[in-house]
């Protein structure tokens, strides 16, 4: 299994840890890990795109790309692809956005908002099927993933989550 | 600037999903900015607990529904609605 269905069965693991009253403890991690899971498919995707092959460096490159993802600046960015309009920085890059790839990049921010308040906002309580379905989210905007990875707009998607904030896109 | 919770409650009201017993958690909804200190919307759905499953076939559908209704109503295709699900035994125990 990879790291990233790893995660995944960790969080599901977490949701179901206490067959009665689940402790927040588990609720809250188990959020947390459903939204790495989801960050480390999208940040493992995008480097790979942007530094291909087995050539010698390229692993310790892709290393380096990865440590450059900024999760306020993704999620920002992934509202634009969610939207009903298509982001106009990236209109040109991206074609028309497809409905997977909508799912993935309004899944990444629901996941990341529901990862913030789980580690940050103790006012709230989570639910058990509140946790469980954002597992269930991560795992549905993975499989999306899998169906878009490729497409045009998909390959302007893994270029614009590291990129965005700095080039504001190529047109 | 964002409205008050009344004016999401009736954006939502004409929210009809096919399984029955879903409804909107009229509670629970709140408005404010979210981490990257956007205005944002916050809607639970509150799912009978036996029908969960049978409804995890139209939930995508049903979210993407309470986002444009609400912000069809705002006139804010920008503004994003994060949906989430809750049991209805959840609800009543008080757990949320």
């Amino acid at each position: 299994m990879s790291f990233v269905d790893d995660l995944l069965t960790q969080a599901e693991h977490l949701t179901d840890w206490d067959e009665t009253r689940p402790k927040q403890a588990n609720l809250r991690r188990s959020v947390s890990t459903a939204y790495y899971a989801l960050f480390h498919q999208l940040t493992d995707a995008s480097a790979s795109f942007l530094v291909s092959g087995s050539g010698p460096g390229r692993d310790a490159l892709r290393k380096a790309l990865r440590r450059a993802f900024a999760h306020t600046d993704m999620m920002k960015l992934s509202k634009s692809f969610a939207g009903r309009a298509p982001p106009n920085a990236w209109k040109s890059a991206a074609g028309s956005i497809s409905n997977d790839l909508k799912f993935v990049a309004d899944a990444f921010v629901e996941i990341q908002q529901a990862r913030h308040e789980a580690d940050y906002d103790h006012t709230r309580k989570w639910t058990k099927q509140q946790a469980r379905e954002v597992v269930m989210r991560a795992r549905a905007a993975i499989d999306a993933w899998e169906r878009v990875k490729g497409g045009q707009d998909a390959c302007a998607y893994l270029v614009a989550l590291l990129t965005n904030k700095l080039s504001k896109g190529p047109s | 600037m964002l409205p008050g919770t009344d004016v999401i409650k009736k954006a939502v009201s004409s929210l009809h999903p096919r399984t029955p017993g879903v409804r909107i958690d009229n509670d629970d909804i709140r408005v404010g900015l979210d981490s990257t200190d956007d205005e944002a919307v916050w809607v639970d759905v509150i799912v009978p607990d036996e029908s969960i499953e049978e409804f995890y076939k139209e939930w995508a559908e049903v979210r993407r529904q309470i986002k444009e209704l609400i912000q069809d109503e705002l006139r804010n295709p920008e503004l994003f609605v994060y949906v989430r699900m809750k049991a209805a035994s959840e609800v009543e125990a008080g757990d949320s």
